[in-house]
């Protein structure tokens, strides 16, 4: 086995390579370009078969990929933030058609004002489109996951586009040790995509540009596609043991670290929580009973874990790199409605909301967050929703705004 | 009747005409249903038929994918309607290569007859031009809409 130093980026990519995609639609954007690049290198060298071509935006970039896929080849491409957002009327329609691909997406902090560094805004906004989200933590979670994900999309029971999403910089561009798996081996797992009844073939004219009035029909068809979402959980949990049987890697729906005794939990999802790890490790050597959850799969969303998992303990931090704005976290939403009317679920359950446009969280942060859900314990009372946003910052965030006052009125006497 | 000529008070008095003449003679076809058209009663919220909901099974994506196995599916409706640029072949100039604009026509619309020159489907084509920028010998021109359609009247006037 084959062990070397990859950036997420350049997992992201042998994930393609291995899985002998035919068609990469491509258009650059950090920071997913190295992936584009690693792909066109490959192709243009000879070390990788299939087609790359450039188009003019996301938009036509996901149609094409759409229309590919719709034709029955094995299509792959990849986004991040503006690009996604570019692109979105497209990812609801392709969807919609029922197109099996991979869509990798490393996501970025949306405009304005405008950013490179990561959140989650950028993916959560494709979270009502039809594409089935799975988040990763590491470089080698990202090239097992595009494996992963195109068993899930191909799916008879499924076929859906997949979108595979890793956090910009901190995932995309850090080096880690990644095992790149053997090509027989993936082919094992992963065979030349089976099209069934995707039957597009020249001279048979096809139409998935269907138009429907009067309701009854666009319900179904709707709905046909929130059941196929619905249905690739039990499909994702057979894929990722046959995963597992092969590879020795297990990629759970939802990741649960150190939870078996844990009365308190951490909630997160990407890269980020590889911090919540951490901080669990040393909160436990201090006599702490906590632990981690990091759904992977967060499209379908698998409420049925949630409930299980927070069943019964103490006090519960979601933590969401994201911010709907006029409501909250998103991830920390999703999680009290699974849990409303159950029994077991814990008494407090609070929102933190940390990591916008790439801004770290100190192991300290997560520290207080322990402490914070542990004194509202025992009074059984959710605290309000927590900003992680120090003094600190908002003076450094002044100095800015000192800044740009002396630019304008220079401009306006100008 | 005040109404209407309000609202088509930009437009010239024989349009303005020809609406009034159609309200009126459709207020006039609904004469002989006078007086049969009465409300029903609130429907009653007890002892309703229920709804005969279903839970709606999930079907495989061969059958529940919107997707038309077919071709020719416009062909009873024109969907040309909103072309505002119409293609037209200059026959003098066509050099009959028989493939050039019927290949790149996103639509369709252009079909090569028996004789090697091609002719535009004006039901179906959008006016894209795409023909017009490949024609090798730059046979195809473009022309407004509404000259080349005030120009067919015309002749049909003759």
């Amino acid at each position: 086995m084959k062990r070397i130093l990859l950036t997420g980026n350049g997992a992201a990519a042998w994930g393609a390579r291995l899985a002998s995609v035919d068609y990469v639609p491509a258009f650059p954007i950090t920071p997913q370009t190295e992936i584009i690049e690693s792909l066109a290198g490959w192709i243009d060298n000879g070390e990788m078969e299939g087609r790359l071509v450039t188009l003019e935006s996301e938009h036509s970039m996901i149609t094409a990929a759409g229309a590919a896929a719709a034709t029955g080849v094995r299509v792959f491409s990849a986004t991040s933030s503006q690009g996604l957002l570019y692109g979105m009327e497209m990812l609801y329609t392709v969807a919609g058609w029922r197109a099996p691909f991979v869509l990798v997406n490393v996501s970025r902090g949306l405009s304005a004002p405008i950013t490179l560094e990561p959140d989650h805004n950028d993916i959560l906004a494709a979270r009502d489109s039809g594409f089935l989200q799975l988040h990763c933590a590491t470089c080698q979670e990202v090239l097992d996951t595009v494996l992963l994900a195109y068993r899930l999309a191909e799916d008879e029971q499924v076929r859906l586009p997949v979108l595979v999403n890793m956090d910009g910089f901190y995932l995309s561009f850090t080096r880690e040790p990644v095992e790149i798996p053997e090509r027989e081996r993936v082919e094992r797992f992963l065979p030349a995509f089976e099209p069934g009844s995707i039957r597009f073939r020249a001279s048979a004219p096809e139409s998935q540009a269907v138009a429907v009035l009067g309701g009854g029909p666009y319900f179904y068809f709707r709905y046909q596609t929130h059941l196929a979402a619905r249905n690739a959980l039990k499909v994702y949990e057979r894929v990722a043991e046959e995963f597992e049987a092969l590879f020795g890697r297990r990629h759970a729906v939802v990741e649960a670290y150190c939870c078996d005794d844990a009365e308190y939990l951490f909630v997160m999802m990407g890269s980020f929580a590889t911090k919540a790890k951490a901080a669990v490790d040393w909160l436990r050597s201090n006599g702490w009973l906590i632990g981690l959850l990091r759904p992977r799969l967060l499209r379908l969303f698998p409420e049925a874990v949630f409930r299980c998992e927070l069943a019964g303990r103490r006090g519960v931090a979601v933590i969401d790199q994201n911010l709907s704005i006029g409501a909250g976290g998103v991830l920390h939403t999703e999680v009290t409605s699974a849990l409303y009317g159950q029994p077991e679920a814990p008494p407090v359950l609070a929102s933190f909301i940390g990591g916008l446009g790439g801004r770290d969280i100190a192991p300290e942060e997560f520290y207080e967050m322990a402490e914070v859900i542990r004194k509202a314990a025992e009074t059984g009372e959710t605290p309000p929703p927590r900003l992680l946003y120090t003094e600190t910052e908002l003076r450094e965030t002044r100095k800015l705004q000192a800044i740009a006052q002396v630019e304008r009125r220079q401009l306006g006497e100008g | 009747m005040g109404w209407i000529r309000d609202e088509l008070a930009h437009l010239n008095e024989s349009v303005v005409g020809k609406n009034l003449e159609m309200a009126l003679s459709a207020y006039d076809l609904m004469a002989e249903h006078a007086g049969i058209v009465s409300l029903t009663d609130d429907l009653s919220a007890v002892g309703w038929q229920h709804p005969d909901w279903i839970e709606l099974p999930l079907e495989e994506a061969g059958i529940s994918a919107p997707t038309i196995h077919a071709a020719d599916t416009s062909e009873q409706l024109k969907t040309g309607l909103w072309r505002t640029m119409r293609p037209v072949i200059d026959y003098e100039r066509c050099n009959r290569c028989w493939w050039v604009c019927s290949t790149f026509c996103p639509d369709g619309a252009i079909k090569v007859q028996e004789d090697g020159y091609p002719r535009i489907d004006y039901d179906h084509c959008k006016g894209c031009l795409i023909c017009v920028a490949q024609c090798p010998p730059h046979a195809i021109a473009a022309i407004p809409e509404y000259l080349a359609q005030e120009e067919e009247s015309s002749e049909e006037g003759v």
